[in-house]
């Protein structure tokens, strides 16, 4: 029904003047019948018995599960769509508006509804919760993301200056067999003066090491030609396909340490709005909130049908019955069913 | 008889407490109440007292049929009391007269004030909106809703800021809105006492519609007016040889009010843009890209964007809202200038 447009005329509050299109007599809001013995109202809508059992059916019908799963969809989509809107104000902007939080919590919690037809009740909650969670943690995901990410770079430019200083020093220090022979020659030279070489401190290092070379580490009283001697010869030009250092820093992760690497994340992630809430009660709060305002549109919501209330007074329809009994089924009994 | 039902008077069959009026032969449920809400706004009306008037006519439109003629004739009427009471001068007749009576005249009595009293009389509207606004703001303290959040809203922020700053904070946000309670009281719009949130902000619950998007506007705006006062008078503090903090909480306070001043949902902007037609929409979004070209701060460009989408996609009103409008550029200048100015010695701004 159209509402009337306002008039100039003198109010009157005897009875609604609902223009004059709106037919006369008592009808259902639902299928306009006309009513004449009882009806229902709900919401402020007048209907009759009949749509009052279809509406109750058409409410109570369809499959739980297919109603879950649209839920679960549409809830889904809402979170990932609320996350990716929070994040993408957050590079807008430069702000982290907290108050988004309470937005994802209307999405999700509004889709939640739609997939439910409406319905709401606990299970929903409960959905609409996790979901609002989830979508609350990955608005956050992308900040622990680029976090362990920057961490990861500055790990590997650490290790790579590692072992370019490591190369460095290897390039730096004489072939094998130049070292050996000049610790024969040192050696052959030395050995008159080897109680003054005992001399020094045990803790000296070697005079002619030099600084951060492999030799650096060995104490004084272990002289650099026996650290060379120990080892086997090595040829720097030859390419035994040894490189067990480079395969140390870069090597491939297997898929189950990838798999464990996106547990450990996606777990972290989770954990990351009650870690954010220990930092920053007031942001706790507001997730909060924004789960709340989920959890509260799910409420389950009674459609009440109240009455019946009686068009013609209780003991004219006992006659009328008797009448109709009778009489047998006339035009005001199709309703009855 | 069904469950809470009565008997129309007219048709005898029985009605639902919901309805209000009889599906079968229309007459109105509340036609008694209906007609003496009628007579005692129409007798405000003549006295010009219009949130009485307002008031008793909303009162009226609870109980009529939203379908029905007489609902639409009284919101008209509603919308053009609204009219009335923006034309007024504030505050409106009946609070003057009170104020008048029971403030100035016994200051008066008191003696040795003349000098003072000259200039009361010949600043007396301003002096007597000073008094009704201060004399409103204490008011608003005796609510115990509003006290306790408040000190919960107080204690939350204290954890973050430090408790002189919090203090700040909450009482700057109360002064926000006290100025939507003001707006609601001229407009006679029932409405809870403001309700703190700690963390988020606060809020003022209607009771009634607006059933005028005008009104609505207004009121919406009506925070932010006052948050823009109280961030002055920080500014004015601080100016004055006030410390730091008063500087901190003039900014703060004129960024959340600049903040709620987004065309989104049920925030202040959001009300506020349903008064506007489209080229007013678009002139609200110019004005906040001359401000992010200033600023160059990102909400101010997240509003913007806000503004650009509601002038693009959203329905506008019917016709345009001058008022609202020059309301609404005047805050975005006057608050992002408070926002983004710099303080010396606040480290911030600029």
């Amino acid at each position: 029904m159209s509402t009337p447009p306002a008039s100039d005329e003198p109010l009157q509050f005897d009875e609604a003047d609902y223009g004059a299109e709106s037919p006369v007599g008592l009808a259902c809001g639902a299928c306009a019948a006309p009513i004449r013995e009882c009806y229902y109202e709900t919401a402020g809508k007048v209907v009759c018995e009949p749509c009052r059992g279809r509406i109750e059916a058409a409410l109570q019908g369809g499959s739980r599960l297919a109603r879950l799963f649209k839920a679960t969809a549409l809830g889904t989509i809402a979170a990932a769509v609320g996350a990716g809107l929070y994040y993408a104000i957050v590079r807008l902007t430069d702000y982290n508006i907290g108050i988004i939080a309470i937005v994802i919590g209307v999405m999700v919690g509004g889709a939640v509804r739609a997939g439910s037809g409406g319905r709401g009740g606990r299970l929903y909650q409960f959905l609409a919760l996790f979901l609002t969670y989830t979508a609350i943690a990955g608005m956050l995901a992308p900040f622990l993301v680029a976090d362990v990410m920057e961490r990861q770079e500055q790990e590997e430019k650490r290790q790579v200056e590692e072992f370019e200083a490591l190369l460095k020093t290897v390039a730096e220090s004489k072939p094998i067999d130049a070292q050996k022979a000049d610790a024969e020659k040192a050696g052959a030279q030395a050995e008159p003066d080897v109680a003054a070489d005992d001399a020094k401190p045990a803790d000296a290092p070697a005079a002619d090491a030099a600084p951060e070379t492999v030799a650096e580490s060995e104490p004084a009283d272990a002289p650099a030609t026996e650290a060379v001697a120990d080892q086997p010869p090595v040829d720097p030009d030859e390419d035994d396909g040894d490189d067990e250092d480079v395969d140390l820093v870069f090597q491939a992760p297997t898929p189950g340490a990838v798999a464990l690497a996106v547990a450990v994340l996606i777990a972290f992630c989770y954990a990351m709005p009650v870690l954010v809430t220990f930092g920053s009660p007031i942001s706790g709060l507001i997730f909060g909130y924004g789960m709340w305002v989920a959890w509260k549109i799910n409420r389950k919501e009674v459609v009440a049908f109240n009455g019946p209330f009686h068009v013609l007074p209780p003991d004219a329809i006992v006659q009328d019955d008797e009448e109709d009994a009778n009489d047998g089924p006339d035009e005001g009994d199709r309703h009855g069913a | 008889m069904g469950p809470e039902a009565s008997t129309c008077r007219g048709c005898g069959i029985e009605l639902p407490s919901a309805l209000l009026a009889c599906p079968s032969c229309r007459r109105l449920v509340h036609a008694e109440r209906l007609g003496e809400l009628a007579a005692v706004a129409a007798e405000a009306e003549a006295r010009a007292e219009w949130p009485v008037a307002l008031g008793r006519w909303r009162e009226a439109l609870e109980l009529l049929p939203a379908a029905s003629r007489q609902h639409a004739t009284i919101a008209a009427k509603v919308a053009a009391l609204g009219a009335k009471v923006d034309a007024s001068p504030h505050p409106s007749p009946t609070t003057d007269a009170t104020e008048t009576a029971n403030g100035w005249s016994v200051g008066a009595k008191a003696g040795g004030l003349g000098a003072l009293a000259m200039f009361a009389f010949k600043f007396k509207f301003l002096l007597l909106a000073a008094l009704t606004k201060g004399k409103l703001l204490l008011l608003g303290l005796t609510k115990g809703g509003t006290f306790l959040t408040m000190i919960a809203a107080a204690g939350v922020y204290w954890t973050a800021f430090g408790l002189p700053f919090a203090i700040g904070l909450v009482l700057s946000i109360y002064v926000h809105e006290m100025g939507h309670v003001a707006a609601l009281r001229r407009y006679g719009v029932k409405a809870t006492a403001p309700l703190f949130i700690p963390g988020l902000g606060a809020v003022v619950l209607l009771r009634q519609e607006f059933h005028d998007v005008r009104q609505d506007a207004r009121v919406g705006l009506a925070g932010p007016i006052w948050g823009l006062g109280a961030a002055l008078a920080c500014a004015g503090v601080w100016l004055a040889g006030g410390g730091p903090l008063w500087a901190a909480v003039a900014r703060m306070g004129a960024f959340i009010n600049l903040f709620n001043l987004i065309p989104l949902g049920p925030l202040d902007g959001g009300r506020a843009f349903r008064a506007l037609d489209r080229p007013q929409r678009w002139l609200v979004a110019a004005a906040l890209a001359t401000s992010w070209a200033l600023t160059d701060d990102g909400v101010v460009f997240l509003l913007m964007l806000a503004a650009a989408f509601r002038a693009l996609a959203d329905r506008p009103a019917d016709r345009p809202d001058h008022g609202t409008l020059a309301w609404y550029v005047a805050l975005i200048a006057a608050l992002s200038f408070l926002s983004f100015a710099h303080y010396p010695g606040l480290g911030v701004g600029g």
